[in-house]
């Protein structure tokens, strides 16, 4: 029931233009609408850093989908941050490959260098460490963890401050 | 190809539709296989596998729910193989769920205990920590064991699919995942409650039945829903004389499987609040009295009213959902009186003669699944007869549609076409604007008096059009609801939809309030007895009134009136609860018994007489009606013939019912022009609050915390004309001044996008909006109060 008024806040009119664009690629009517909901979480993320409830009320009036399904696909994928997060995000892979060639040594060096556990964010908002990322695909090039979407080959724990430092 | 297949399970040869699933076809022919997800009311969602049985040359075991039957398939759920898969599956939901079945308020009727006594193994091969789930609180009525949930998902299914209300989602993934609400929030569905008996394991329960009894021990006694006009089949769990819970009876024919959480949740209100011994009035007082006494003063106050101020003096008000005997019993006490002033309609507005027919669906309930064209004019099923109103829901998935001509463009649980928020006056314009187009789209001639009843209608033309081709083109039902049955303008609606039938072809559905209003109606519990009479129970000449499981002050829509009449004269209350201003002016009180407590027939709106016994006897010294009016019918001189000792005897008096009466005259339409004018201040539109419009339900708490029950307790208010008068959060209160500014009453709001501009939706019979209740007029005054703002009304 609608009890009370939603709330006026909706998307921005960058992300509905973008999502106006991408409508045209999906069918019509609720099963497009729910195909658009990955990229409609996706670019309010980028532009507000994470998903609060408010956002997920925005994208569902939008999408005129159920708040709960949103929530429950916001809630799926790890990529989806529904808690604040620092300006940069660091996923260590700790999957097999990467677990034989040191991922974990990287991540305790990782842990304790920003002085934060998995899952948490540095007190200066500079970084967030992901919580259990898993095969980033990149086995190949072991152990391997990505910033913001970039990837750091063949790290090794002596190359962290380096990396970091080009992430103000 | 052929539609049919030949398939083979467990060594026996079905024929069976093409398409269907082998979990169909062997539960058609009682082969059972286990099962946690699949359940025949909902979709498939196959993600349990408990279901896994052998099927000759797949490669794998097949969930049998979700496995379709293809011609010369051989099925075998008994195989080792099929034995050792649904072992393994067995084995693995145990390894997180809790083997404490003792302390489980589930035990005793939990599918997963069944099945793990089937086939799990005697003790558990995982040593590892079980995983645990935080609970979160989803409302009064069902409680959450969450780490108990094993990710059926029917709940979810449920909430999205039959309740239209998807509230409920599996959030998160893997060994995170949870069932939760969106934002930790309380269910709102009116049948959420239904979630209870779905889920299969002890995840989701009753909150106020909450370790109170174990399954094994209660007795289930049948009885019947008695809060609205569906005749809902329930079972009554009951302890040592005492309903413990309620929970659904199936019939596929009324209600299926499911019960409107008010129908689940009012059995609370007969230990709450109750009238327990008979009461008299004497120095000013009441003080208790014995049954004789008390039967005898009330028997001698009626009579004694009628010699003095004749047969007018005197008049009876029952509610709609007094049982078929009641009835029966009513009118004849009304005939020994020689009184006519005798109604059950509680709802309605004026005094005028109702031309309404008698209240029906025009078909059976469950014909409102089939795809057609709703309109509802005046009406609100969803809060009206909630589980007929799942069947409107699956007839619009199935390709039926619904338009809805109402004061409040109230939310609806499935896709409407059009639901306009009209004002009261709207309504009754737009209803007759919708003919005159109905009427011009097949050429016909318009009815005198409509065009001019439909200026000044809010509709554009399109949506008038659609409308009528929609109602024009195939089946089609109108309802007219609560909020037409009582409106100040109630007849004029009544004529306009009814001619908007013929001239559509449609068939007319009246759904009245009560469980009981067309038995009574058949029965003559009507002014007069024919209700062709004006009748105004509230204004001279009546100077005593009996009231029959009526509780004035909340029951009615203007309880203003009716105070104001019962602290004139006097009056018989036979009640089961007792309200403030009632004790105040009541000269008899006779304790009654509640349903659950008392036998009787009823009559749904689909016209089937339903029986039900007693599940608990009446607490204190309360009586079955039936009883009561029996002695007072013989203590006003009646006979045995009329008055029967034994129930028994009584069935044989009611039945055979009545024929319904035809040929009533319809009421002729304005011929003047109709004022458009909107009045100064606002509008009070008043309907019946759905978790407290009787007596029983008013007394249940847990119905009052939930959604509906605190939307009841406030009154509705536009969000703009919330900003306009400064109303704030997050306690907006507003003052309430009547017309002629003699009182002034202070209400809670909720800003409600529902409510029309300029209008107050008051729902009656929740005690917290008693005092604005008794406000008389239509149009009030407002003001916010806030603490310091106060911005006055135009
Ligand atoms: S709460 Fe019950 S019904 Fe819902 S998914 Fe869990 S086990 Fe199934
Ligand atoms: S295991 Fe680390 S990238 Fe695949
Ligand atoms: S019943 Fe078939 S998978 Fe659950």
């Amino acid at each position: 029931m609608n009890q009370s008024a939603l709330p006026e806040r909706g998307l921005s009119e960058e992300v509905r233009r973008t999502l106006e664009r991408s409508r045209a690629h999906y069918p019509e009517g609720e099963a497009g609408r729910r195909s658009l909901l990955l990229e409609a979480l996706r670019l309010v993320q980028e532009e507000r850093g994470w998903l609060d409830a408010e956002a997920l009320e925005a994208v569902a009036a939008y999408l005129e989908l159920p708040l709960v399904d949103v929530t429950q696909v916001a809630s799926f994928y790890s990529m989806y941050e529904l808690h604040p997060v620092g300006r940069h995000s660091i996923s260590v892979c700790t999957n097999l490959s990467c677990h034989l060639c040191g991922g974990e040594e990287l991540l305790a060096a990782l842990e304790q260098r920003l002085g934060i556990r998995c899952g948490e964010t540095t007190a200066d908002g500079r970084f967030t460490l992901k919580k259990e990322e898993e095969c980033l695909a990149a086995c190949c090039a072991a152990p391997v963890l990505m910033i913001d979407h970039q990837y750091h080959e063949r790290v090794r724990v002596e190359d962290v401050d380096r990396i970091l430092e080009s992430y103000p | 190809m052929s539609d049919q297949v030949r398939i083979e399970i467990d060594g026996q040869v079905f024929e069976a539709p093409r398409g269907s699933m082998v979990m169909q076809i062997a539960d058609q022919h009682g082969i059972y296989i286990p099962r946690f997800c699949y359940h025949d009311k909902l979709s498939i969602a196959a993600n349990c596998r408990m279901c896994l049985v052998e099927v000759e040359k797949a490669p794998k075991p097949l969930p049998a729910c979700a496995t379709p039957v293809s011609d010369g398939m051989k099925v075998y759920t008994k195989s080792p193989r099929a034995l050792a898969a649904q072992k393994a599956t067995m084995e693995f939901l145990l390894i997180n769920h809790p083997l404490d079945c003792p302390v489980c308020d589930q035990g005793g009727e939990c599918e997963l205990q069944d099945l793990a006594l089937g086939y799990g193994r005697s003790h558990s091969r995982y040593e590892q920590r079980k995983r645990v789930v935080a609970d979160e609180d989803i409302g009064p009525l069902v409680s959450t064991d969450m780490t108990r949930c094993i990710y059926c998902s029917r709940c979810v299914r449920f909430t999205a699919e039959v309740a239209g209300e998807p509230e409920l989602g599996i959030v998160g993934r893997g060994e995170h995942s949870a069932v939760r609400t969106a934002l930790e929030s309380a269910l709102t569905s009116e049948v959420s409650a239904n979630v209870i008996d779905l889920c299969p394991v002890g995840a989701l329960n009753s909150k106020p039945f909450r370790f109170r009894a174990r399954s094994w021990d209660m007795l289930a006694l049948p009885g019947l829903a008695l809060h609205d006009g569906v005749g809902s089949h329930l079972h009554a769990h009951t302890l040592r004389g005492q309903v413990m819970r309620v929970v659904p009876r199936e019939n596929e024919e009324i209600n299926e499987i499911w019960l409107a959480d008010r129908d689940r949740f009012s059995y609370l209100g007969l230990e709450r609040g109750r009238q327990l011994v008979p009461l008299v009035r004497e120095e000013g007082e009441l003080r208790p009295a014995g049954w004789d006494e008390a039967l005898d003063r009330a028997a001698a106050l009626l009579a004694e009213t009628v010699r003095a101020g004749g047969p007018e003096s005197v008049a009876v008000l029952a509610s709609p959902s007094s049982s078929l005997e009641e009835g029966a019993l009513l009118s004849r006490l009304a005939d020994r009186l020689g009184v006519p002033g005798l109604d059950h309609r509680l709802w309605r507005d004026s005094g005028q003669v109702s031309t309404f027919p008698e209240p029906s669906l025009g078909q059976s309930v469950a014909a409102f699944a089939e795809p057609q064209t709703f309109l509802m004019v005046g009406c609100y099923l969803r809060h009206e007869a909630p589980v007929l109103n799942l069947r409107v829901r699956r007839s619009v998935l199935g390709g039926g549609c619904v338009h809805a001509l109402n004061p409040c463009a109230w939310p609806w649980n499935y896709p409407v076409r059009s639901n306009p928020a009209l004002g009261l006056e709207g309504l009754r314009s737009a209803l007759a604007a919708l003919l005159v187009t109905a009427q011009k789209l097949k050429d016909g001639p318009v009815p005198e008096g409509v065009e001019i009843e439909a200026r000044g209608s809010p509709l554009d033309g399109e949506m008038l059009e659609r409308m009528a081709r929609d109602l024009g083109e195939g089946p089609a039902t109108i309802l007219v609801g609560e909020t037409a049955l009582s409106h100040p303008a109630s007849e004029t609606i009544g004529t306009l939809a009814r001619l908007l039938a013929e001239a559509t072809g449609a068939r007319l559905a009246v759904v009245a309030p009560g469980a009981n209003a067309r038995g009574l109606h058949r029965l003559g519990v009507l002014p007069g007895g024919d209700g062709l009479r004006p009748f105004t129970p509230w204004a001279a000449p009546v100077r005593a009134h009996l009231l029959f499981g009526v509780q004035p002050e909340y029951d009615l829509l203007h309880p203003g009136r009716a105070l104001a009449a019962l602290a004139r004269g006097q009056s018989v209350h036979v009640t089961t609860h007792l309200g403030p201003q009632s004790a105040r002016h009541a000269t008899v009180v006779l304790p009654l018994a509640a349903g659950f407590e008392t036998p009787g027939g009823w009559m749904n709106l689909e016209g089937r007489v339903q029986d039900a016994h007693a599940s608990v006897p009446p607490p204190g010294e309360a009586r079955p009606g039936w009883k009561i009016l029996r002695d007072l019918g013989r203590l006003l001189g009646g006979d045995e013939a009329s008055f029967p000792d034994d129930f028994a005897a009584l069935l044989e008096l009611r039945s055979p019912l009545p024929p319904p009466r035809s040929g009533l005259p319809s009421t002729p339409l304005s011929t003047g022009s109709v004022s458009a004018s909107r009045p100064e201040g606002f509008v009070l539109l008043r309907t019946r609050a759905p978790h407290a419009c009787d007596p029983l339900l008013r007394h249940a708490p847990a119905l009052q915390e939930t959604a509906i029950g605190r939307r009841g307790a406030t009154i509705g208010l536009n969000p703009e004309d919330a900003r306009r008068l400064g109303v704030s959060a997050p306690h907006p209160r507003i003052e309430i001044r009547d017309d002629g500014g003699r009182r002034t009453v202070v209400a809670e709001v909720t800003v409600d996008p529902a409510v029309p501009r300029g209008h107050l939706h008051l729902p009656v019979g929740s005690p917290a909006l008693l005092e604005v209740g008794t406000l008389d007029g239509q149009v009030v005054h407002v003001h916010a109060v806030a603490d310091k703002i106060e911005v006055a009304a135009p």
